[in-house]
């Protein structure tokens, strides 16, 4: 925690500063490296990969990305993700702030229980649903289609996206709702105007979480698409790599192409992420 | 993440039916009617997409199908053969070792960066936001760059370690299954460890400073503040984030389908990589199932025995 | 001019309906058929992207679709999810062997043969095109056209290293294991390889065990009718541990990926990488400009059962569904497909076509003819356990045959543990 502002500023740091200075940075830095190596290494002929790894590249082939995005579809598969991923949070959030705010505020017979046959979800790995899963979508002939994605997204994190909107919904003060009874809204007009604008920090929380997690999911989105036009990104980029592993400049540009938005978006809200990761939801 | 405790849910004073008189108005229970629609579209896809499949796994683990032929139906044989196959039970010491090794390089190594980068000093944002970057990548991109980090002839890795002239020491990390394991772990705890240490900041800003000033004019070093108001203060907070170590341990599989698949000779081999080769590499549905119902059994326990042993009366509010 | 009377607007409002019925009428016998496979890219894609367009010019009435999928995820998930759908295409790629044998028995593929019956179709094909052992048989008849051979493992050797160090192709195994002793000595990896996923080592294992215990005894244990620990089997091992003790493999062997090793072979990293045909179109497109190479079938291995010159190696080919409405634009597709003159454009593309005459007719490169004159020679075709045998018992001898391999067991503690773990298996 920073120092009042009563101390007087020191002029040389000590030596415990110092200290603390290098094993920090060390460590970052050392944790950013393989990302600095993956972004440069696609600017290098595959030769020049293989002579010598370390090495920056002596000319910066800028035409390697252009191929990458090319061949491995790669627009393609941002559209995609963006539109399961886009639709499943969205839908996600929607129906498991309906779901928690009952769950905090309203009387009705069997909610506990209900509450608690939904915190199974809590506790299970998505993997063990993948064999009766993948025929129910099948019976139902939607495999291989958006929906084979967006609805398996949007049921399995409801268990943890409403524990977590429902504790937030506990620490709501009371007199608001019964102040929009008074005046007359009846029970979605207070969850709808009243209500769900206040769980705003709550909700980047559970949006940011899902929104990771989606956009990364690999096993439904390997498993339940199999046309090379609906992939997302990992399972594409997976399709890509085993398809072009000899072509090391090709899978690194991809690997950068797929990785360097995020980091963007990511840096440029950063501080929006880690504030709604720290809000207090989680505890 | 303890449940909510009973006498918390009894207190709460109730929103509408409960403080109205007996003999309810037909509005009244209309309304009682509209406060099933909130929780109905997440029940529905509950229901359908959750419970319905977790009932499905259950049938068809007794059964033998290859997801073409009628299933037929085998009894426990599924189940005991499941017993008997040592690459089964070595899954779970497997991911056992990956979970204990993940709660030093995630948890244990997150809360240290917290401390470290708590302070507010020059730079250490953006070295926080640093660390957390990782975090945003596909297990599928980062699993990829650490198979080519580790590569035997030309990976990073054992290019630097062969650069300091300590070429001997060149291994071909996720081919040896001594080091394979180890291998993967690093990659989780690279990509992970700055999740925690969030959760960890957050937790390490809501202490009090007084109470550091406190131990410092009773003469307590740094080590000592850490071990004496620190970590008790975070009990809560470790509490939750090895429960989300274990839970995510036992649901990895992306980090190592892309990076060993299993492999050397199962020395990676966890119950969810397991059982995707059973399931749709072998075409052993029947047996996938029954393993999944297995490992549903084994988390559920293992997370409840957890949870029950870490729960006590609330902690101390400061 | 005056309007024209009554009496002609009704015929030509007749005539125009009748226009627009014939059309509708045509347009409806425009017939789609659905054709799924595994050619994502490459040369072998882009001309059959050629064949189907010159099929509509030839065909107008008659549209094929393709569905391209990776080929992993067409094995794994890919063709069961489609074969069971209420609209499963009508022609497939299959593998010859095992899931031929899948299909015709649960109904999904069609009887061909009464239709290659007619006209000399069959006959236009290679003699080994009909056969069990191929693949594209179960019992007397046919239920998979197939479309190339592939050879699975033969040796790749790089012709700079073996110069370099003044060998030459062996002819029995002694020879072979000379060889692998030499490059090791003098500091060269003899035999490049990744066996990530089993299937690269243990083809070459497969071929090498039924060369030794003769196929007979290859397909009963297969087919788990006699256990694989017994004295013949143990002598077919032995050939793996007496590789691994002369050190003939990567370090990596067992972590690295099949491709990954196909790369660092075309780099030059060992001198021998035993793969199938697909190297030559691979060396193609990314080995580096001079990168020399040729190919020796597995050396005769002395004292073995089986046919000392037997190669490895499958058909694999397209299956028509036998729920199809339009069985017979599928069949017309499928003759158009396999004419001699798309056929030479076909083996131009690098596949091994099995049309007679069609290599021979073909500009193809040396690789590809030797390939194919190796084929044709050989007397005994052995299947790969993967394709020949369930997927599942396959890779428990594939892993089996890895263990010893890597030094890990000895022959018969590998037999064993492949005994064991097919005990498992119903």
């Amino acid at each position: 925690m920073s120092t009042s502002a009563a101390l007087p500023r020191r002029r040389v740091p000590s030596l415990g500063t110092v200290l603390h200075y290098w094993v920090a940075a060390t460590v970052v830095v050392g944790m950013a490296f393989p990302l600095v190596w993956m972004l440069y290494s696609g600017f290098k002929t595959n030769q020049e990969i293989a002579a010598a790894p370390l090495a920056l590249p002596a000319v910066w082939r800028w035409s390697h990305f252009a191929e990458a995005w090319q061949l491995g579809n790669l627009g393609r598969l941002y559209l995609n993700s963006l539109l399961v991923t886009g639709v499943s949070v969205t839908a996600l959030v929607m129906i498991a702030s309906l779901a928690a705010y009952a769950f905090a505020r309203l009387r009705f017979r069997g909610r506990d229980s209900l509450f608690y046959l939904l915190l199974i979800g809590l506790l299970l790995p998505a993997q063990v649903v993948i064999i009766p899963l993948f025929f129910l979508l099948r019976d139902l002939q939607l495999l291989n289609s958006y929906w084979a994605l967006i609805l398996p997204y949007t049921s399995w994190p409801l268990a943890l996206t409403i524990y977590l909107l429902r504790s937030y919904y506990l620490t709501l003060e009371r007199e608001l709702e019964d102040a929009a009874r008074i005046d007359g809204a009846n029970l979605f007009q207070t969850y709808a105007f009243v209500m769900f604008p206040l769980v705003r920090p709550a909700l980047a929380t559970v949006v940011i979480l899902n929104l990771v997690n989606l956009w990364n999911e690999l096993l439904f989105a390997m498993l339940f698409i199999q046309s090379e036009q609906l992939r997302t990104l990992p399972a594409g980029l997976l399709a890509f790599s085993g398809y072009y592993l000899i072509d090391y400049r090709l899978v690194f540009a991809a690997l950068s192409i797929t990785t360097v938005p995020i980091l963007v978006v990511y840096f440029a809200f950063q501080r929006h992420v880690i504030a709604g990761l720290t809000t207090g939801a989680l505890d | 993440m303890a449940f909510p405790s009973r006498a918390r849910a009894r207190s709460e004073v109730g929103f509408g039916s409960d403080r109205r008189p007996a003999g309810a108005s037909r509005a009244a229970r209309l309304e009682d009617a509209q406060k099933y629609l909130f929780v109905l579209p997440a029940l529905v896809l509950f229901a359908t997409f959750v419970l319905l499949p977790l009932a499905s796994a259950v049938y068809y683990s007794f059964t033998v199908w290859d997801g073409l032929r009628t299933p037929e139906w085998v009894g426990w044989w599924n189940y005991v053969r499941a017993w008997n196959d040592s690459v089964h039970v070595r899954s779970y010491l497997n991911v056992g070792v990956y979970i204990a090794g993940t709660l030093v390089v995630e948890v244990a190594f997150g809360l240290l960066m917290a401390v470290l980068l708590a302070s507010n000093r020059r730079g250490f944002g953006f070295m926080r936001g640093l660390f957390f970057s990782p975090m945003v990548l596909s297990m599928v991109a980062a699993g990829l760059l650490w198979t080519y980090v580790y590569d035997y002839r030309r990976g990073l890795l054992n290019e630097g370690l062969r650069a300091v002239g300590l070429g001997g020491w060149a291994h071909p990390w996720l081919s040896d299954g001594a080091t394979a394991m180890l291998a993967v772990i690093v990659v989780s705890g690279w990509k992970y460890a700055g999740f925690y240490m969030i959760i960890f900041l957050a937790a390490l800003r809501r202490i009090p400073q007084s109470l550091y000033e406190a131990a410092m004019l009773d003469g307590a070093t740094p080590l000592q503040r850490f071990a004496h108001v620190t970590l008790p203060l975070l009990r809560e907070t470790t509490i939750v984030a090895v429960l989300l170590c274990v839970t995510g341990g036992f649901a990895a599989f992306d980090l190592f389908f892309t990076m060993t698949n299993g492999g050397p000779f199962n020395a990676t081999e966890i119950p969810t990589t397991w059982i995707v080769k059973q399931a749709f590499d072998r075409h052993n549905m029947g047996y996938g199932a029954a393993l999944t119902v297995v490992m549903t059994v084994v988390v559920g326990v293992v997370s409840l025995a957890y949870l029950l042993a870490t729960r006590r009366r609330h902690a101390v509010e400061y | 001019m005056h309007a024209p009377p009554l009496r002609t607007l009704r015929h030509l409002a007749t005539a125009l309906l009748a226009t627009l019925l014939i059309g509708a009428v045509a347009a409806q016998n425009v017939v789609e058929i659905s054709v799924a496979h595994t050619m994502t890219g490459g040369a072998h894609r882009d001309a059959f992207d050629r064949i189907i367009e010159a099929f509509h010019e030839a065909h107008p009435t008659i549209r094929i679709r393709q569905i391209p999928q990776d080929m992993e995820i067409y094995q794994d998930t890919g063709l069961i999810a489609m074969l069971q759908s209420n609209d499963p295409p009508d022609i497939w790629f299959q593998w010859g062997g095992d899931l031929v044998r899948r299909d015709a028995e649960l109904g999904f593929a069609l009887d061909l043969t009464d239709y290659l019956a007619q006209d000399g179709w069959g006959d236009s094909f290679l003699d080994a095109s009909w056969s069990e052992g191929t693949g594209t048989m179960v019992g007397d008849r046919i239920f998979m056209m197939p479309y190339a051979f592939d050879v699975t493992t033969v040796l790749w050797y790089n012709t700079d290293i073996f110069a370099e160090h003044g060998l030459s192709e062996p002819e029995t195994w002694d020879e072979f294991l000379d060889i692998v002793r030499t490059l090791r000595a003098a500091g060269v990896t003899p035999i490049i390889l990744g066996n990530q996923q089993f299937w690269p080592l243990g083809n070459w294992a497969g071929h090498i065990t039924a060369r030794v215990v003769g196929m007979d005894l290859f397909d009963k244990a297969l087919s788990l009718e006699v256990p694989f620990n017994q004295p013949a089997f143990e002598e077919a091992f032995q050939r793996f541990a007496e590789l691994a003790e002369a050190q003939a493999f990567n370090r990596d062997l067992a972590g690295l990926g099949a491709s990954e090793s196909m790369a660092a072979f075309f780099q030059g990293a060992g001198a021998m990488h035993p793969i199938g045909s697909w190297l030559i179109s691979n060396a193609f497109s990314s080995a580096p400009d001079g990168f020399s190479y040729d190919a020796f079938n597995t050396p005769v291995i002395a004292g073995g059962a089986g046919d000392p010159q037997s190669i490895i190696g499958l058909a694999t080919g397209f299956e028509v569904s036998s729920r199809s409405a339009h069985v017979d634009e599928a069949i017309t597709f499928l003759r158009f497909f396999t004419s001699f003159d798309h056929q030479v454009a076909w083996a131009e593309a690098g596949r091994f076509s099995p049309i007679e005459g069609a290599m021979a007719a073909a500009d193809i490169d040396v690789h590809n003819k030797a390939l194919a004159e190796l084929f044709l020679d050989a007397n005994e075709l052995v299947p790969p356990p993967d394709t020949g045998y369930p997927v599942e018992i396959a890779d428990i001898f594939y892993q089996g045959a890895a263990l010893v391999a890597g030094g890990l067991r000895s022959p018969a503690a590998a037999l064993a543990w492949i005994d064991e773990q097919l005990a498992l298996v119903r």
